[in-house]
């Protein structure tokens, strides 16, 4: 079954985890699951559910896109150190992959044009 | 607790990261509480799907490598499980599910009622059904009468007739059922009042092959040929009580059937309290037409209920097989708790396994979730085999179940049957599973690792004792319950029918069916020949009494006719022959019986019962009454020349005032009568069938009386043989499970026991104390289940004939059983135990 096998520079990304990576890629320090989920809804009008936003992490983890540490406690009364997530290169390397893709079938067509709505 | 649903990895930073959202949207708990309940349902098969299949692999491993208990376990699992299956297919359609027809809840029953006594049943005014068609609140009513015996023409007579319950033209039609071949009546059919039979599916499958030329065939019963016009769907079963007769082969559809309780539909939005007061009205209205035509100008008018037809129907089923359904989960519970015992055990043996894997990072969740994992594979195998051993066994279990539940019993594939057997597996899996899994999960890795190296002692199980209470409750329960019903159907065999009925037959002569109603014999002609046969039987091989009578005693058959005295005093009037009682073998108390003379001349004498004679003349003994004359209402005087025992038409049957009379005071069509062989071999009677069948030259049927005796036996005997098989397996599951758990203590205990040994004590001091020790939990939990049976007596009393359900000599009866079991099942441990080598034990240490 080799040959159904994908290397992370040829897989495709799923839709979410596509939104997920461009969130973490947006939000740089500030990206930990709360903010990705308020600016893929802001930004793609997508709602995903909490569990959707870690799952995807989880995977995105897994899969080298994306690495994460600790930051500082919150400097507010009770703040606790959040889990910060960051791409990694190859998870850059499988957005632009994936857009260079989308882009490419969409040339000569009328989604060309279309660049932001 | 909930935040245990997120996995390890992540459940810090998920809780972090809605606490924070909260307060900043300025959420609540409840909030928080089901986001984490959704998040942890995403992320557990992403983050775990690796440890359970790890886990799977353990477990099967390790069950495999103990092939012993994996089998005994799902063993003891298979017993509970599978009698809940077998019984939860029996009273799944009569207690949770609906009737097979649309909106069946719109579906009623009316019964007539009598408003003096407040008895309900019984005939059912024509009037009202004639007249029915007007009411608003009720649409047309359809009969479902009693069953007749039909035969396939051209087929022998040696052939097994149908029997096709009559029933009203319009019944499908009410009921929305349509047949599955063939056709409903047509209104052409209707409006000729052509007789027309429908087949049961179940008859056309196992007595027409399931061909489609059924539809050319007829049927010939004593008024005629009947066509087959169609087949009614898979498990149809007629909406009424006469269903639970064991025969049912289908419908015999005509506009005029024995009007018994009709069904019908209720208007949409009408209830039945407004129908009952509408029918009311309509009585009101008709008034005396509603009366019968035997009925006296001064009877009270009938009140019909109007009554929702499936609880009606499935009254006394339902209560019944509640209390089957009660007493199968306490053998499942019951099975629970043993399994419970043995996976404990299991869990105990495994203590430094599982104090190894705590030691290298498995958290106790995960330990639990293994001994779950456990529990669940061992009662797959049980719940797998139940479901197997279902399929082979259903034909059996429905040949000795009560008929109505057999006719209502769901096929053990039942998709519903499958999926109770498979919550209740997931459900003794986590109880039994989860609890055991506790107890291994609360052990510290040091205590059992040091343990396990010989460095400390060996307790006995913990939570042992506790499992061994709740199993001899149980076992109780159970027990008491085998007991009261044994000694219930103890009581109706011993009280019997008040005859003899090994020997005796029905017999039924019955004449080539007339073409045209006209050509029918008169009840006059009937009656001659019917005389004529029944001296003609008298010195036949065989033969050693012939009694007639107009009502036959023991066949289910009520008495056609009643009496009434000039104080009102009610009862049945039956009409026999002479020599009925030595015929019946039931000796009179008082008196004679009638004289040939007084037969021939129908002469104004009576019979009367001991319930009759009490009602009567209350003062009188059975000597002082012969002599006497008793004043009639509808008929002459009559004097009473002997007093007959008190004879029951079925077992358990309560015995009503009835007087006998000569047989054929007044002609009707009689066509059968007693006869009674000189023994009842087949041989004998197919002898007599043959001489008697010559001579008339009419067909000849003999039904052994035994027959329909039996059948009122059913319902009684199998409660008996159903709670003492609970009752026998729960003893099964208890006693193995006292001595699982006593084996294994003794085993943990042997270095203690070779220490006794040793310092000076006896083995039969061993064996005492090892008793006491599985006694002591055993006898508080037999003192719990006499307090629950206190609860479960009120219950079982309504079915229990002539017996109390709380009667302390079959309490200390249970008792003396239960504690019986648990000695045996302590004393095999017990005499290991005392059998230690106390060098051998020491040595080993």
């Amino acid at each position: 079954m080799a040959f159904l096998k994908k290397s992370p520079d040829t897989a495709l990304l799923g839709e979410v985890e596509m939104l997920v990576l461009l969130a973490v890629l947006r939000l740089r320090d500030d990206a930990y699951a709360v903010p990705i989920r308020d600016l893929v809804l802001r930004e793609a009008g997508v709602e995903l559910s909490r569990g959707t936003i870690y799952v995807a992490l989880e995977r995105l983890e897994r899969k080298s896109y994306v690495t994460s540490y600790f930051s500082e406690p919150v400097a507010v009364r009770g703040g606790k150190a959040r889990r910060i997530f960051q791409l990694k290169p190859p998870g850059l390397a499988a957005l632009k992959n994936a857009k260079g893709a989308v882009d490419r079938l969409a040339d000569g067509t009328v989604l060309a044009k279309v660049r932001r709505t | 607790m909930l935040r245990l649903l997120i996995p390890r990895p992540w459940r810090d930073v998920v809780l972090r990261d809605l606490e924070d959202e909260a307060r900043a949207r300025g959420k609540g708990r409840m909030w928080v509480a089901a986001q984490t309940i959704g998040v942890g349902l995403r992320l557990q098969p992403v983050i775990n799907g690796d440890t359970f299949m790890t886990d799977l692999r353990y477990v099967l491993r390790s069950l495999w490598r103990a092939k012993g208990f994996a089998i005994g376990a799902a063993a003891v699992f298979f017993v509970g499980i599978g009698i809940n299956l077998a019984t939860f297919s029996v009273v799944d359609r009569i207690l949770f599910r609906s009737l097979p027809f649309a909106e069946s809840e719109r579906l009623v029953l009316l019964r007539a009622c009598n408003l003096k006594t407040g008895a309900c049943g019984g005939g059912f005014p024509s009037a009202v059904l004639k007249e029915g068609g007007a009411l608003k609140t009720v649409g047309p009513m359809a009969v479902v009468g009693f069953a007749e015996p039909y035969r396939v023409n051209g087929a022998s007579d040696e052939v097994p007739p149908l029997w096709l319950h009559q029933t009203s033209m319009g019944l499908l039609s009410i009921l929305g059922v349509a047949p599955v071949v063939g056709r409903d009546v047509t209104e052409e059919e209707t409006r000729q009042d052509r007789r027309v039979a429908l087949l049961s599916y179940e008859t056309w499958q196992s007595k027409f092959g399931g061909a489609q030329d059924v539809l050319t065939k007829e049927l010939r019963t004593s008024t005629g040929v009947v066509p087959i016009i169609g087949v009614l769907p898979r498990g149809f079963v007629a909406p009424s009580w006469a269903m639970a007769s064991a025969a049912w082969d289908g419908l015999a559809m005509f506009s005029s059937p024995q009007t018994v309780a009709p069904v019908a539909r209720l208007a949409p939005g009408a209830t039945t309290d407004q129908a009952t007061a509408e029918i009311g009205a309509l009585i009101a209205a008709l008034g005396p037409r509603v009366r019968g035509p035997r009925d006296r100008p001064d009877t009270p008018l009938p009140f019909v209920r109007v009554e929702p037809l499936e609880a009606t129907l499935f009254e006394r089923s339902a209560r019944q097989a509640s209390l089957i359904a009660v007493a199968a989960g306490l053998v499942l519970l019951l099975a629970c708790a043993n399994l419970a015992g043995l996976i404990l055990a299991r869990g105990r043996v495994r203590e430094r396994d599982m104090a190894l894997r705590t030691a290298l990072g498995a958290s106790r969740a995960r330990i639990i979730s293994t001994t779950v994992m456990e529990t669940g594979l061992v009662c797959a195998l049980g719940a797998s085999a139940a479901v197997l051993a279902s399929l082979w066994t259903a034909d059996v279990l429905r040949t000795v179940l009560p008929p109505l539940m057999a006719r209502y019993a769901a096929a053990a594939t039942d998709s519903r049957t499958v999926a109770v057997t498979l919550v209740a597996s997931v459900l003794c899996s986590l109880i039994a599973g989860g609890w055991a899994g506790l107890r291994a999960a609360r052990v510290r890795p040091t205590d059992a690792l040091l343990t396990a190296s010989g460095s400390g002692g060996r307790r006995k199980l913990a939570g042992g004792s506790a499992l061994l209470a709740v199993e001899a409750a149980l076992g109780v329960v159970l027990v008491f319950g085998a007991a009261g019903t044994l000694r219930s159907f103890a009581n109706l065999l011993d009280e019997g029918v008040g005859l003899d009925p090994r020997g005796l037959y029905t017999v039924n002569v019955q004449a080539a069916p007339s073409a045209t109603p006209a050509a029918r014999p008169s009840p006059q002609d009937s009656l001659a020949r019917y005389e004529q046969s029944l001296l003609e039987s008298v010195g036949l091989p065989g033969v050693i009494a012939v009694a007639g009578g107009d009502s036959i005693v023991g066949s289910g058959a009520t008495a056609m006719r009643g009496f009434s005295t000039d104080r009102n005093i009610r009862g049945g009037r039956f009409e026999v022959s002479g020599g009925y009682f030595a015929a019946l073998r039931s000796p009179l108390l008082a008196g004679r019986e009638f004289t040939l003379d007084e037969v021939s001349t129908r002469a104004p004498v009576a019979l009367l019962n001991p319930a009759a004679l009490s009602e009567v003349w209350p003062d009188l003994s059975a000597d002082q009454a012969i002599g006497r004359t008793i004043t009639l209402a509808d008929d002459v005087p009559r004097t009473v020349v002997g007093i007959v025992p008190a004879l029951r038409d079925l077992y358990g049957e309560a015995v009503r005032p009835a007087m006998f009379v000569p047989l054929g005071t007044q002609p009707a069509f009689y066509s059968s009568w007693l006869v009674r062989m000189a023994d009842d071999s087949p041989e004998t009677a197919a002898t007599y069938r043959q001489a008697l069948s010559s001579r008339t030259a009419s067909r000849v049927r003999l039904t052994p009386l035994v027959e329909g005796l039996d059948r009122s036996l059913r319902e009684p005997r199998f409660r008996a043989m159903l709670f003492t098989a609970f009752a026998v397996c729960g003893l099964l599951i208890a006693g193995t499970g006292i001595l699982a758990l006593t084996l294994f203590n003794v085993a943990l205990r042997r270095q203690e026991m070779g220490v006794r040994l040793t310092l000076g004590a006896a083995p039969g001091d061993l064996v005492r104390l090892v008793i006491r020790e599985a006694l002591v939990p055993v006898a508080i939990g037999t003192a719990v289940g006499v307090v629950a049976t206190y609860w479960a007596g009120k219950a079982l009393q309504t079915f229990l004939y002539e017996t109390d359900a709380r009667d302390p000599w079959t309490l200390a009866l249970v008792v003396s059983v239960l504690l019986a079991t648990a000695v045996i099942a302590a004393w095999i441990p017990a005499r290991r135990a005392s059998r230690v080598d106390p060098a051998v034990v020491l040595r080993s240490q």
